[in-house]
Formats: structure tokens, sequence, C-alpha cells
């Protein structure tokens, strides 16, 4: 669907994207992830053709950039970059309407009452989308991108500055995406939301890749060694001083509970005969979670 | 071209524009009403005397209007994800809306005219019908409407592009004016040379530049105030 081979964006001497390769697959919902100022609208913009790269190659459902190809394959792509381009004054339905006609459609009120349902903006269709909430227009404005029955829509932040409430409302929505036969690239600086409405993710740092694979293929190489260790509360004195004695990192918890660093080679097994040794028995024992924004803050910080 | 009419027809700036116009152009001869004056000239001053300058005024609004509004609420984006081909997608945008210019300039005159006469015929006085004029008033307004929609693309704001072109008729031109074998080839004398010859009265007012230099002038200037504005539109980043 895209292909970007060391995709690069300057402004001056600086790099707002810088030698960016990655891949989005068909069918997928792929996430762009990075703090803000990370170079995902930048990139995105180029994939639709509204900023020129200084270098490389961006390929948009099999046409390259600066191709004569690649003005039909923008038309097949929806897109909603930074916020909700509306026509303010006019309702929900006559921005879709309008959006229907600059793609050379044929007219189909039908599609509009299905988009406007999709979004949950029936009751609201004939209002003027100015009135609508910051909610409402970023819905809409993924409404309009789905017009033309993209085979791949671009979305920038869709959930940028949404409750959350409609956070969910927003991640519901492009699970859905790809059941209607479209692929979805989004971008987000908010990683733990990405993460899960993502299939894929491609996270950004300073416009260079960082990572890119499943949630999991990311998250492999950033496992954590340490363990939390709930215990009965009046035994935690007792369970920390008794595996400081075996060398090992223990560190209070703020909800009542242990973590311990296990040292190489060590098994939660192991750590749980330590404690059972002392005459202390876990309530539970489980390798402490790794997120998203851990690991990413781990990559970027490598990085730094 | 489809999508630019449909923006045109249901956005409330251009139908306010053509409304302004449209009723603007009867005012003075509703005022005229109650005043039962029985020369002509006075029809024929009171109407000609607002379409000139509403026509004017309302060219460089709609002309800013139509691309720098675009850029001002961020619709510019969808715009040009709709039609990537940024000077067709520019071209299509001028061409709606000169002829959109064009129709509304077209019937507000016929309008103004038609209530001058009624109202003139209503005190004995004849408005004789002054197509030439006309053309004239309307052909400044459409090349204020044109330098503004090139400076919208320039400037990439409508604002500016309004300011700019006011700018240009009140600053620049009677700066240009003044400066000797260059002053006669400012886009104002081009524009007056032309209107006061479709006028038939070349003659009558005295102008520096014959009329096929004045074409070629007032082509020239509206060919570089466009093309600059559709190079920077075609390579800049949106």
């Amino acid at each position: 669907m895209v292909a970007v081979d060391g995709l690069t964006k300057r402004y001056g001497s600086a790099a707002a994207v810088d030698a960016l390769s990655f891949d989005v697959p068909a069918g997928q919902v792929t996430g762009l992830l990075g703090p803000n100022g990370a170079g995902k609208t930048t990139a995105m913009k180029m994939l639709l053709g509204l900023v020129q790269p200084t270098s490389g190659r961006a390929t948009v459902l099999g046409a390259e950039h600066g191709t004569p190809e690649f003005a039909h394959a923008v038309q097949r792509v929806g897109a909603l970059i930074e916020s909700p381009a509306l026509y303010e004054g006019l309702s929900a339905r006559r921005n879709l309407e309008l959006q229907a006609r600059a793609l050379g459609l044929p007219k189909n009120p039908a599609r509009i009452d299905e988009l406007l349902e999709l979004v949950d903006l029936t009751e609201r269709g004939n209002d003027r989308a100015g009135a609508y909430s910051l909610g409402m227009k970023q819905r809409l404005g993924i409404a309009v991108a789905m017009i033309g029955r993209p085979e791949l829509v671009i979305l920038d932040e869709p959930a940028n500055g949404l409750d959350p409430a409609g956070i969910v409302e927003i991640r519901k929505l492009l699970r859905r995406l790809p059941e209607m036969g479209t692929t979805v690239l989004v971008s987000s600086h908010q990683l733990a939301e990405v993460q899960l409405a993502s299939d894929r993710i491609v996270v950004l740092d300073r416009g260079r890749l960082v990572a890119s694979g499943t949630t999991e293929e990311i998250l492999s190489g950033h496992s954590s060694s340490d363990y939390v260790v709930h215990l009965d509360p009046s035994e935690l004195a007792t369970a920390t001083e008794h595996l400081r004695r075996e060398s090992l990192t223990v560190a209070p918890d703020t909800a009542g509970s242990l973590i311990v660093a296990l040292p190489d080679g060590w098994s939660g097994r192991d750590l749980n005969r330590v404690l059972a040794d002392a005459g202390i028995y876990a309530t539970q024992l489980a390798r402490e979670t790794v997120t998203l924004e851990a690991a990413f803050l781990e990559m970027t910080g490598a990085q730094k | 071209m489809s999508a630019e009419f449909y923006k045109l027809r249901t956005q409330r700036n251009p139908l306010l524009y053509a409304a302004v116009l449209v009723v603007g152009v009867l005012i003075p001869s509703i005022v005229l009403i109650w005043y039962t004056p029985t020369e002509s000239a006075v029809y024929t001053d009171a109407f000609r005397g607002t379409f000139g300058l509403l026509s004017i005024l309302i060219g460089i609004e709609f002309g800013g209007w139509l691309l720098g509004s675009e850029y001002r609420h961020g619709t510019v984006k969808r715009m040009l994800t709709s039609e990537p081909r940024r000077l067709r997608a520019l071209g299509s945008k001028g061409i709606v809306g000169a002829g959109a210019m064009a129709g509304v300039l077209t019937v507000s005159a016929t309008l103004g005219w038609a209530a001058a006469r009624l109202v003139g015929s209503m005190n004995d006085a004849t408005v004789p019908w002054q197509g030439r004029d006309l053309i004239g008033d309307g052909l400044t307004a459409m090349v204020a409407a044109t330098v503004a929609y090139g400076l919208s693309a320039i400037t990439r704001s409508d604002s500016f592009a309004k300011v700019g072109t006011i700018a240009l008729i009140l600053v620049l031109e009677p700066i240009l004016a003044v400066i000797p074998n260059v002053g006669k080839y400012t886009i104002g004398e081009a524009l007056h040379t032309v209107t006061v010859s479709i006028a038939g009265e070349a003659d009558l007012v005295g102008t520096a530049l014959s009329p096929s230099t004045a074409v070629v002038t007032l082509v020239l200037w509206l060919t570089a105030f466009l093309a600059a504005g559709a190079t920077m539109f075609a390579k800049r980043d949106v």
C-alpha cells in the first residue's frame, strides 16, 4: 500500500524527516508513533504530495512520488491531516457532498447517510460543522476521508484533543476500517492509544525511524527483568530483608507490593523458592509488563 | 469544477458578496424615488457611481477570498488531496470564480440600470443604456479580482491579498505613475486606456497609451500576477 525508502525532508540544515523507511501492509492499521516534532505529519504530508521530499522515495498505491500516476493515486487516498479540514459554514451532509463532487463521484445520498451513521453524526448531519464539538469535527473529518471508499486512509492525530470517550470511539472506528477493505495509516503521540488500535507500529523520533513491527516484536527486545511481588502487608518488611540478603535489588512500589530486579539466570520460579524458604508465600508474582511508552523512552533514550 | 461551483453556491461569503452588489446597485434608485429629479444624468451618475465603487470592492474581496479562505481555514490540504494536480486545481477555481463574478456583475448591472430607468421614467427622465461604460466598470472589477486572486496564491492569505491589492491601487500605482517613461505602463493607466476606449471616450479624455498597447500591457500585468501566484502555488509545501 505504502512503501517509504530513505525519505528525507530538510528545512535548511534541520531534518524534519531523516532517511525514513517503512512499509504499510494492506488491510491493517499501521500506527505512526512519536512525540510532537518527531516528523509524523511531515512524513504523512509527503505521502499525500502536500510536501516535496528533499530526497528518498515514497510509493503510494503503486505510484511513486514525482510520477504522473502519483496524483491519481493520491485521489484514491482519504486523508485527515493535522486538524479536520471542514468548510465550517456548511453542514456535515454538505461537507460530504462537496468532497464527493471534488472526487468526481456520482450523487449518492445513501452513501452520505451511511457515513454519517458510521461516525455517529446522523442526528446532527444538517447542522453547521462550525457548531460541532472537537470530537464531532474529528469524526466528520474521518467521514470526509472515507467518502470515496479509499483503499488507504491517512489520519494524522485523529484523537487529538478528544476526551477519553471520544478516544475510545475513534479507536473503535479505526478497528472497523480494515473490515471495510480500507488500510489505515494513523499517527499519534499517544503511544498507549495507538498500541491498542494498531496492528503494526512505526516509531519515529526526531525524524528518524526508531523501530517498526508489531507491538510484540517491538516489545520483545525490551522485556523487563523486574518482578512484581504481592504479599501480605505484614510480611513486606521480612520479605524485603530476606531478598536483600540474597543480594537481590528490592524496592517497594506504591501499591504496597515489592519490585524485585532479578539477576541473569534467575527466573520467577527461583524468586518464589527464595520467598518460600523464608516461609513467605506471595499472593501474586508476575513479570512487570513493559509498555510501549517505556520501550519508546528506552529506545529514544539510547539514541540521545 | 463541479466542487468549486458547489462551494460558491453553498458558502456564505460569495452569496453575501453577490447580495451586497445586487442590492447595493438598487439603493440609489430607491433613494431617488423620494427626491424625484428630472435630469437623467442624476440617475445614471448615482447608479454608475455605486456600481463602479461596489464592484471593485467586491472584486477585491471575492478575488482574495476565493483561494485565501482555503488557506485561512486549512481546507487547502483537502482541496489538494482531492485534486493533487495543483495548476489544474488553481485553474478550476479561477475559471469558476471568474465565471461567477462575470455573471453577478452582469445581473447587478442590468438590474441596477433597469431600476434607474424605471424610477427615472416615473419622474419623466430617460435613462439611456450605458453598456460600454458598464463593461468598462465590470472589467475594472474583474482586473481587481484577478490581482487579488494572484496575490492570495503568492501570500497564502486572503487578508494579505486584499490589503496588497488595495496597496497596489492606492500606493504603488501613484508612485509608479510619477516615474518618467514607466508611469504610463502601470496597470491602472493601461486599464484606464482600455476602459475609456471601450466607452468610446479615448479622444475625449486623452490617454498615455494606444488602445492596443494598453491591452498588451494589461494582459502582461495580469499574466505576471497569475504566473507568480501559480508558480508559488505549484511549488510550495502546504
